[in-house]
């Protein structure tokens, strides 16, 4: 029987061999197009692997003389060699591809990482998943590109791409392609834009600790955060929020004071003078560490300026104009360059100008004792004046006390051992800028004016981990090309060059006839 | 290695002896120069990205260049010469894929040409262009080990030249097997794309892995052809 057995798997060896091979492979396919049935496909393997195995069975005899023949011996070890050969090839791959090994030789490194954003990345604690839902034909090399740089820099960043028309429950949550959902924890944050910039507000947002509270002074004329026309702060309030800030209104006459835990509060170009009641508040506030942005104009009324003499702030009078750098065609709106920026940490990474319209100046601050550093933060040019007669509308014109470089910003940071490192959230922090109008919604988002007061309230409420996290700009490199430079391309890339080999080919043949 | 310079310098010559050279370099320069041109149309930057980009004709461009390497020497029969000289197959396939990378470079040259275009009309930064470069010629030298491999798999070079591209379609389109697998197998797969690992040098970006990726391809294909011809020792 056992004979008879044999002899008929003897015969259909080949048979049982194709068989078994295409019944796998089948197995295979059901696993792949259907995952819901991999049950049934194991099975189907398993008869599949059965069929192979009495077909090896059948032809025992046979495979033993190719196994131990010459031809065996050599499959054998050349397999041996392939398997280690690809191996090592895969292991050189794998240790090199987890280490971050890259030299960017752009101009302006517009390809690596911020340094904000590597940071951050080294110092996380805990596991971060990102996971973008992108179908296929989804333009998303750059999105692609940064997960990949993340996952480098940091083991807890772990990233993974889906295709939501795959999910019937992705496509009725209405996820749309290029969606990246960023998850640590219970905290969730949607990125659907894919930059640098995003993707490190979405990972602050989900490993922060806390959310700083920014407050915006209202009650007198000051510049409102709702508000979305051209002298309305919401462009900046949003970018506030994207920042990870809560950013609020406060009204002092309905709360007695600065409320606790207020990462900074802003006082944007008021225009009425502060109740008495107020103005000590804003004054106590101060005094217990707090953190303050004064946005002062021409209009501002003098109670407020009367609140930061003690700190060695003095408002000069006049509108400041500037010969020298200025938003085309006024000269009443002063800017000024990157390298003209005193050093601060607000514009240590600043590589924009900015603008401000109608600005006012500062005295040299003079430091009422040594607990205190005023330090300057805006600085006009010298052909800069202030103005403070309509006759004065040129440098000549204005009496030599009256011209620049003029201070139109300037930080105060204090405390009871200012030198010395002392918990930062005891010291006191002011930023006070001449002018209001260059964070409005018109202009917020032009040159380096964003960037600016964006750094402003990360320095005062000690998060200088985002100052500088800002969409790296790649080099223009824009060419003029004129109709008849068009056509010299034309005439150079579709007829010369392709015309090069064709000559030399068809030379070469003549020569040899 | 006298007797790989040997064989390269031959497959150099017997290359710019024959006519197809010829028609795949100047097909390939009218490709380029398409989509250089249209780029520099478009989007009027002082870059070659446009031509860099175009690196997926290697796809149709390489297979006509490989098919013959082995393929041919197999038909022929000289391939017994080859390897019973006292030269080691190793030796022939180095010589080979030598040989190929020089024909490739040197239909390449031409379009050194563009970034004289370029920066007669701009001021283009120069060390993304050196390191696109850098890409397109390991890139290139990939798809032509691939190339060569299929040519040591076979003595008809039709068959040579379809298996060539198949296996170049399969590494380009690799991406695709991510979206069919998830997590590490499907990383695996989107590992393996060729022009994924082109992408940053094509923006002045030298990445040791990139580098790494093409060389341990090259390797691996190298070695895979040197065992084929081997097999022919022992079969």
């Amino acid at each position: 029987m056992q004979r008879i057995f044999l002899s008929l798997l003897r015969g259909f060896a080949g048979a049982l061999t194709v068989l078994g091979l295409v019944v796998v492979f089948a197995a295979g396919a059901l696993a792949l197009l259907a995952p819901e049935t991999r049950g049934i496909a194991y099975a189907v393997a398993g008869v599949g692997l059965l069929l192979l195995l009495a077909a090896l069975m059948g032809a025992i005899e046979s495979v033993r003389g190719f196994l131990l023949g010459r031809q065996g011996r050599y499959g054998a070890n050349t397999i041996v060699m392939v398997v280690a050969f690809v191996g090592i090839a895969v292991l050189a791959n794998l240790l090199v591809s987890r280490q971050n090994y890259r030299i960017d030789l752009t101009e302006n490194q517009s390809r690596t990482l911020a340094p904000q954003t590597v940071e951050l990345l080294r110092k996380l604690s805990q596991p971060v998943q990102a996971t973008a839902f992108v179908t296929p034909d989804f333009p998303f090399e750059d999105g692609r590109r940064l997960l990949a740089l993340y996952g480098r820099e940091s083991s807890f960043f772990a990233y993974d791409m889906v295709d939501p028309e795959k999910d019937p429950s992705l496509v009725l949550a209405g996820v749309q392609s290029g969606t990246v959902v960023f998850q640590s924890g219970e905290r969730q944050s949607l990125v659907f834009t894919a930059t640098e910039q995003e993707f490190t507000s979405a990972l602050i947002k989900v490993t922060s600790t806390s959310q700083p509270l920014v407050s915006f002074l209202t009650g007198h004329g000051e510049r409102d955060i709702q508000e979305s026309g051209p002298n309305g702060y919401s462009t900046l309030n949003r970018g506030l929020t994207q920042e990870n800030y809560q950013v609020s209104a406060l009204n002092l006459l309905s709360a007695a004071e600065v409320p606790e835990g207020t990462g900074a509060l802003v006082i944007a170009g008021p225009t009425k003078a502060p109740l008495p009641s107020e103005a000590l508040a804003v004054a106590n506030y101060l005094q217990g560490g707090g953190k303050v942005l004064m946005l002062v104009d021409p209009e501002t009324s003098p109670e407020w300026l009367e609140l930061f003499q003690p700190w060695g702030i003095e408002i000069l009078p006049g509108k400041v104009f500037d010969a020298g750098y200025y938003l085309n065609p006024d000269q009443g709106t002063p800017a000024i360059l990157p390298d003209q920026y005193p050093f601060s940490p607000i514009t240590r990474d600043l590589s924009a100008a900015t603008f401000f319209p109608a600005a006012v100046a500062f005295a040299t601050p003079t430091q009422a004792d040594g607990t205190m550093t005023v330090t300057p933060l805006l600085r006009t040019s010298a052909q800069s004046w202030r103005q403070t007669s309509p006759e004065q509308t040129t440098l000549d014109q204005t009496p030599a006390e009256q011209r620049g470089p003029l201070l139109i910003g300037v930080t105060v940071e204090a405390g009871a051992d200012a030198t010395q490192d002392e918990a930062p959230a005891r010291r006191t922090r002011l930023v006070v800028v001449g002018d209001s109008d260059f964070a409005t919604n018109q202009f917020v988002t032009a040159y380096g004016n964003g960037d600016l007061i964006l750094n402003s309230v990360n320095w005062l409420a000690q998060q200088e981990e985002l100052i500088g996290i800002r969409p790296t700009p790649s080099s223009d490199q824009a060419i003029f090309l004129t109709a008849q430079g068009s056509r010299w391309v034309l005439f150079a890339t579709l007829l010369v060059l392709p015309l090069l080999p064709a000559l030399v080919g068809v030379s070469l043949r003549w020569r040899r006839r | 290695m006298r007797a790989t310079l040997a064989i390269a310098q031959r497959e150099i010559g017997a290359a710019f002896s024959s006519p197809s050279t010829y028609a795949v370099a100047t097909i390939s320069l009218l490709l380029f120069g398409l989509f250089f041109a249209l780029d520099l149309e478009g989007r009027r930057q002082a870059d070659l990205q446009g031509f860099f980009r175009s690196s997926w004709l290697f796809v149709f461009l390489i297979p006509p260049l490989t098919m013959r390497l082995l393929a041919e020497e197999q038909r022929l029969g000289t391939i017994e010469l080859l390897l019973t000289a006292p030269v080691r197959d190793l030796e022939v396939v180095l010589g080979k894929f030598l040989g190929s990378l020089g024909v490739f470079a040197a239909i390449l040259s031409p379009t050194l040409g563009y970034f004289l275009l370029i920066s007669a009309f701009g001021d283009p930064e120069p060390w993304p262009i050196v390191t696109g470069y850098v890409g397109f010629l390991l890139l290139g030298a990939a798809c032509l080990a691939l190339g060569l491999l299929t040519s040591a798999l076979t003595s008809s070079q039709v068959v040579a030249a379809i298996s060539s591209f198949a296996l170049l379609l399969v590494f380009w389109l690799s991406p695709i097997f991510n979206q069919l697998f998830r997590g590490d197998i499907g990383r695996f797969f989107s590992y393996l794309s060729l022009p994924d690992h082109y992408q940053e040098l094509v923006f002045g970006v030298l990445d040791a892995g990139d580098i790494v990726y093409y060389v341990s391809l090259v390797a691996v294909a190298l070695f895979l052809a040197t065992r084929a011809l081997e097999m022919r020792r022992w079969r």
